[in-house]
């Protein structure tokens, strides 16, 4: 035993030793590096060249409590946009090394930004790099900006957050759980709705909200934040191409249909009064969506079920007393989210063309026999598929009052 | 003519006689000055060693009395045996006649000195290591016998609180520098008359005292004969310490692992003991070391056992954690920050890139620059009156710490790392083992330098096959997760409440299983 | 050397560790490509059939209690056949210590530390391997045992953490292409079993015999059980298009994301990973070095392992030229192929010659 430990002993002399003066190939300190926290992509004005802007942290500048308690915000920008152009997006991103004196780092990135053109003209040639790089991760949320090019939104700012990037994520966070409005879409999926059968790929939509000059915000000193960033309805595609947009409506809708609402609020008119609007908000929703089969061809039935919480309302309500009240306004519900369905449904089928449901992969799942007889032709079939949506919704509580406010 | 306790018989383990003297056993003869020659060869020349002469009362008979000042209760030399000796055997002999010489001895053994532990011998190297141990002797003109009286007593400390293992809950006492005192210690605890304490002596000069301590019937006969085989082969001048014994007895004497437990607790050593271990006490030193001992036995305190199972549960697992933190951190940290920062939280990553920021050294260097300055505070602290250690510990740890940062040698970040083993390293409550911990990170942290988490992994690797390799007088290290013994782990990483804990470990195969046997099943 | 024992925990912690490490990174590749979402029925089927060979080798191996396979084929073979049965034995662990080291190498170079050089990895692991062989099949029993704390809860993080993003309709529908992809994939995966053929070695050093077949049984039922249970999981979140990534496990790793705080965190599973690999790199070398001691009547084995260690590191780096060959390698048509028909032939030659011999010395 003490030959043992001796040996061990003269192992690890050895083995420090011979390794220590080789050492070191891929070490890179933690403060040369430079963090992108998110990338854009887009066509540059060479046709033929991508476009890459990535937005980097500038660690030192990102105020931490002890400063902010002591002489204000700093003026600096806690981030640096950097863009380059290259063949490739690798290469551009290579390019950008030219620019950057710290290695651009992108395990912390959150973000892959496509431009509307770019989008437009297909996302597939880029999206390889980021599945091969080892710092690349599935967990990246994808997102196309309406109207504008990512360069431009990498610049756009928040006034409560000061990296944008960041601010980004938690205003996807919100819009997830608030809302239901917008798609939070990671590259995962995207990538699994691209390959997969009888589905199509949608993406997170962005808008550019510009401020309006001498819009004063905060300590005078302060820069000045000249556009934001919102979060909005969705990028259809078709293939790796953007065909068209999804309004909030219409995005709640596709939500509906994958079961994916986590949230959100639901106005519909209060029964037994005019013009006055009780609100509600969903607390769960799940769905079944089944193909089914008559007279030999398949039709899809959308099944949602969902609970509710009164949150407002505008007359005077006394849910407690008043049970057909309570019916009543359970099924003006279900008829709201059913309209936001058949919108969803209508765009996809009428002007996008496009299976965003993914009723295709249920078919391929459920009927397997049928897809195969199916799927050469579901591109044609899809616009004139018949859709039954049916929705069971439940108002569960109405807050911390039971009847509202009753004036005199 | 036998008193009560047989006379001790000199144990095997008794060091052969310091080499040079020519005499192979020399005894005593029947004549007094002839005896008292004899033994001034070996105790003459001393000034600390007393021959007393005197006359027996009422008898035409010299005697002596010999030893050693200051190792000796001076009361009860006089009081108990030369005042009874030249007095009162007086009345003695008024009632009962003169005696003969031989009877001289026996009379005096009966009747005339108090002094409770006494023995017979005629061998002179007896006669003397006795007197050096602080006994006295007595002899007579016409007898070829001495008494060897118990007469120590020397100035020691009383019986104190263990400064190094202080509980909030659990008995006060701890082992003292006595030999005697720490074996009353352990005897008031277990009354078991199975428990035994042989004793032996160590040290071909210090002659010092030692003793094994165990529970016949529990302690494989085995592992006694384990640890006695392997005393019996120590030879060695002098003997202080438990920790120098430990040395010359454990299994893997290269390894950067304590294999053997030290505690100066009495209740933990009789727990350990009652587990069917073998306790080795020392003379001169409060250490007692138990063996065998495996990894886990590092980690207990008797607290754990105290305090109901969930909170010693806890704590357990809590310097458990500790000992991870103590050895990891830094190199986890180095490797993060130099070679995958992906891991680190965004956030995270953001600040330590912000404090990195300027910092001459790379996170390695930094890193080890930090810890040996902390081991260089720690060492330095620990030398010093207590006043004195605590201004070095604020002028290191608050000033130069700050100075450090401020001047962007350091990163705060790496001061709190730092901070965290060292807290970290101190929650075990093995102090040998924690020494060890804090030894291995060192290592740890260049690997981690070197290869990132590769290299830790490597580094884990490493430092588990050697300690799948170590054993500790026969049980291997790392029982009871290796091999598995699933009765053990009730008392392993958790500990399970102690109506659960019916069983001794069976890694240490006692002979006897059961601590609890008949217990009432059921609440009341 | 004889005189070392393992407890029966400690043959299953080998057995299994070293069928995990295979599974966690080839296996859903070469399964997935066969079989697409249906890999999980193809390592459903191979499991039962893998256990049968494990069983199977046991009960060969228990015929000759007083030695190792290796020996009983000397014993029953004859002297010349007997060498080349040990021959190709140690040649196929040896092999595969080789291919195992490499495969932990690029996995390391592809997924966290890309600018050091393939050689450092392989070097080190090999290195370490040898110093678990030259201590035997303790120290290798011991360490598995251990590891089995480490690595089970480290994969079962992997696998489960990121099961939140699972959609369990990836794996419908089942059988969509019929049952002959699945057998095929079913088969390949089975190649992986087929190194079930190393308890050989390992029977005569337990200390229980008896107890070989239940925790072989064990083993393969753990390592099986794990097996499927990730394959069904990358399938579902990753997609079933999964069988393009050459890491699925450590990919399906990277999703892992708990409240901002705990993400990326796929170097766990590779720490777990590499206990097992340089484990598994350890016990083949044992294993070659100590059927090849046998084979050549040599009294020790341990002076083999470091030289055999050496050729294993230099077979691992010259034996591939890149990534793509050491895929190749584990497919179907290659590996899956001439791995089963080596291992499989040889456990039935030695069975086939063992019952000659006792038929012979039944009559004698």
């Amino acid at each position: 035993m003490g030959r043992q430990g001796k040996r061990v002993l003269l192992a690890v002399v050895l083995a420090f030793l011979a390794l220590a003066p080789s050492a070191c190939w891929s070490r890179r300190e933690i403060e040369t590096l430079g963090f992108v926290l998110a990338l854009g992509v887009d066509r540059a004005a060479r046709q033929e060249l991508v476009q890459l802007t990535v937005q980097v942290a500038k660690p030192v500048a990102i105020p931490s409590g002890t400063q902010a308690g002591g002489g204000g915000a700093t003026m600096e920008k806690p981030f640096w946009t950097v863009g380059g152009t290259g063949r490739t997006a690798f290469e551009a991103l290579r390019n950008l090394h030219r620019l950057s004196p710290r290695r651009l780092y992108l395990a912390h990135n959150r973000h892959l930004i496509f431009g509307e053109e770019a989008a437009r003209q297909g996302v597939g040639r880029y999206l390889d790099f980021f599945l091969r790089h080892p710092q690349s991760r599935r967990l990246v949320r994808v997102m196309v900006v309406e109207k504008s090019r990512a360069a431009d939104l990498l610049q756009a700012e928040f006034e409560l957050e000061p990296l944008p990037a960041e601010g980004l994520f938690f205003l996807e966070e919100g819009v997830r759980t608030q809302l239901s409005t917008g798609l939070v879409v990671e590259l995962g999926d995207f990538l699994q709705m691209l390959e997969d059968e009888g589905i199509e790929p949608v993406a997170e939509r962005v808008e550019l909200v510009r401020k309006l000059p001498g819009e004063i915000t905060g300590k005078l000193e302060r820069r000045e934040v000249l556009s934001s960033p919102k979060l909005s309805g969705a990028a259809a595609f078709k293939g790796d191409r953007l065909v068209g947009w999804l309004d909030e409506r219409e995005t709640r809708g596709l939500l509906w249909v994958k079961g994916e609402v986590r949230g959100g609020t639901v106005v519909v008119p209060q029964p037994e009064v005019q013009g006055k609007f009780a609100t509600l908000e969903i607390l769960r929703a799940k769905s079944k969506v089944r193909p089914v089969k008559k007279d030999g061809k398949v039709a899809i039935a959308v099944k949602v079920e969902t609970e509710a919480e009164l949150r407002e309302a505008q007359a005077f309500l006394d849910p407690v007393n008043n049970r057909e009240l309570l019916a009543s306004i359970e099924r003006r519900l279900a008829t709201a989210i059913r309209s936001e369905i058949l919108a969803a449904v209508r765009r996809a089928q009428a002007d996008l063309r496009s299976d965003i449901f993914g009723f295709g992969a249920t078919v391929h799942r459920s009927l397997p026999h049928d897809w195969r007889r199916l799927r050469d032709n579901w591109d044609g079939l899809f616009p004139s598929l018949p859709v039954e949506v049916e929705v069971k919704a439940r108002l569960r509580r109405s807050g911390l009052a039971g009847r509202s406010i009753q004036i005199k | 003519m036998r008193g009560p306790k047989p006379p001790k018989k000199p144990l095997p383990l008794v060091q052969a006689p310091p080499r040079g003297r020519e005499e192979a056993v020399p005894r005593l003869g029947t004549r007094l000055s002839h005896n008292l020659e004899l033994l001034g060869r070996y105790l003459g020349g001393s000034d600390d060693v007393v021959f007393r002469r005197f006359e027996v009362a009422g008898q035409p008979l010299p005697g002596a009395a010999i030893y050693v000042d200051g190792l000796v209760r001076r009361d009860a030399v006089d009081e108990e045996i030369l005042k009874p000796v030249m007095l009162e055997l007086a009345m003695a002999r008024e009632r009962n006649g003169c005696l003969a010489a031989g009877e001289v001895l026996a009379c005096l053994e009966r009747r005339a000195i108090t002094v409770g532990e006494l023995r017979r011998t005629s061998e002179v190297e007896e006669i003397v290591v006795a007197v050096l141990s602080g006994d006295a002797a007595f002899l007579v003109e016409g007898t070829a016998w001495a008494l060897i009286l118990n007469t120590r007593g020397w100035p020691s400390r009383a019986v104190e609180e263990p400064i190094t293992e202080s509980l909030v809950r659990g008995p006060r006492d701890g082992f003292t520098e006595t030999l005697r005192t720490n074996t009353a210690l352990l005897r008031r605890h277990l009354r078991d008359p199975h428990f035994k304490i042989k004793q032996f002596r160590v040290g071909r000069r210090s002659q010092t005292d030692c003793a094994l301590a165990y529970v016949e019937g529990i302690v494989r006969p085995e592992v006694v004969e384990e640890v006695r085989k392997r005393l019996e082969t120590i030879d060695i001048d002098h003997v202080t310490e438990t920790g120098e014994l430990e040395q010359l007895i454990e299994d893997s004497p290269f390894s950067l692992f304590p294999q053997v437990q030290y505690s100066e607790r009495p209740d933990k050593v009789v727990a350990g003991i009652l587990q069917g271990r073998v306790a080795i006490l020392v003379d001169g030193t409060p250490f007692v070391i138990m063996a065998p001992s495996v990894f886990g036995h590092f980690f207990t305190s008797p607290e754990d056992y105290y305090e109901r199972w969930l909170i010693g549960s806890l704590l357990r697992f809590l310097r458990i954690a500790g000992s991870y933190v103590a050895t990891f951190l830094p190199a986890i940290y180095v490797a993060l920050t130099s070679y995958h920062p992906g891991l680190w939280p965004t956030p995270l990553a953001m600040a330590i890139a912000a404090t990195r920021q300027g910092i001459p050294f790379p996170a390695v260097v930094e890193a080890l620059i930090m810890e040996m300055a902390f081991e260089l505070l720690r060492e330095a602290g620990a030398r010093l009156p207590r006043p004195i250690g605590e201004t070095i510990g604020i002028v290191g740890g608050i000033i130069i710490g700050d100075a450090a940062v401020r001047s962007r040698l350091v990163s705060p970040i790496m001061v709190v790392i730092v901070a965290l083993t060292a807290i970290a390293s101190f929650a075990i409550p093995a102090y040998n083992l924690a020494i060890s911990f804090r030894i291995l990170r060192f290592p740890l942290t260049v690997a981690a330098g070197v290869l990132g988490l590769y290299g830790v992994v490597l580094g884990f690797i490493i430092i588990n096959v050697h300690m799948v390799c170590l054993k500790s007088f026969g049980v291997v290290y790392l029982s009871p997760f290796v091999p598995y013994r699933r009765n053990d782990w009730k008392d392993a990483f958790f500990r399970a409440p102690i109506r659960a804990l019916t069983g001794r470990p069976v890694m240490l195969r006692p002979l006897d299983r059961r601590r609890q046997l008949n217990r009432k099943r059921g609440g009341w | 050397m004889a005189a070392q024992k393992i407890t029966g925990r400690q043959l299953m912690a080998v057995l299994a560790l070293a069928r995990l490490q295979a599974a966690f990174v080839i296996l859903p590749v070469l399964t997935s490509t066969r079989a697409g979402r249906d890999a999980w029925l193809a390592a459903v089927i191979s499991t039962p059939v893998g256990l049968a060979f494990a069983l199977f080798v046991i009960r060969v191996a228990g015929r000759y209690p007083e030695g190792t396979v290796v020996q009983f084929a000397r014993a029953c073979l004859g002297r010349w056949l007997g060498a080349a049965w040990g021959l190709a034995y140690a040649g196929f662990f040896f092999g595969l210590a080789a291919v195992t080291a490499r495969v932990v190498a690029e996995s390391y170079v592809l997924g966290v530390m890309p600018e050091t050089p393939l050689i450092v990895f392989i070097v080190v692991v090999v290195w370490l391997g040898s110093l678990a062989a030259r201590g035997g099949v303790e120290v290798i029993g011991r360490m598995s045992e251990s590891s089995l704390f480490l690595v089970l809860p480290l994969l079962l993080a992997a696998i489960f953490l990121p099961i939140a993003r699972a959609r369990w309709e990836n794996l419908l529908p089942v059988l969509e292409h019929g049952p002959a992809p699945v057998l095929a994939a079913s088969l390949t995966s089975f190649a992986l079993y087929a190194e079930v053929a190393a308890a050989g070695m390992l029977l005569t050093h337990l200390a229980t015999p008896q107890e070989a077949a239940r925790y072989t049984t064990r083993a393969i039922l753990l390592s099986g059980s794990l097996f499927v249970l990730v394959t069904v999981t990358v399938t579902a979140i990753l997609g079933p298009n999964a069988d393009d990534l050459v890491l699925p496990v450590f990919s399906q790793a990277r999703l892992i994301s708990m409240g901002r705080f705990l993400e990326r965190l796929e170097t766990l599973p590779l720490a777990a990973w590499t206990l097992m690999v340089w484990l598994k790199v350890g016990f083949y070398l044992w294993v070659t070095a100590t059927g090849l001691a046998q084979t050549f009547g040599l009294a020790d084995y341990r002076p083999l392992v470091y030289p055999l260690g050496f050729l294993a590191a230099c077979l691992a780096v010259v034996g591939f030229e890149n990534i793509f060959e050491v895929q190749e390698f584990y497919r179907p048509e290659a590996w899956g192929k001439y791995g089963t028909i080596l291992a499989v032939g040889l456990i039935l030659l030695l069975a086939g010659a063992g019952r000659a011999r006792g038929k012979r010395t039944r009559q004698a």
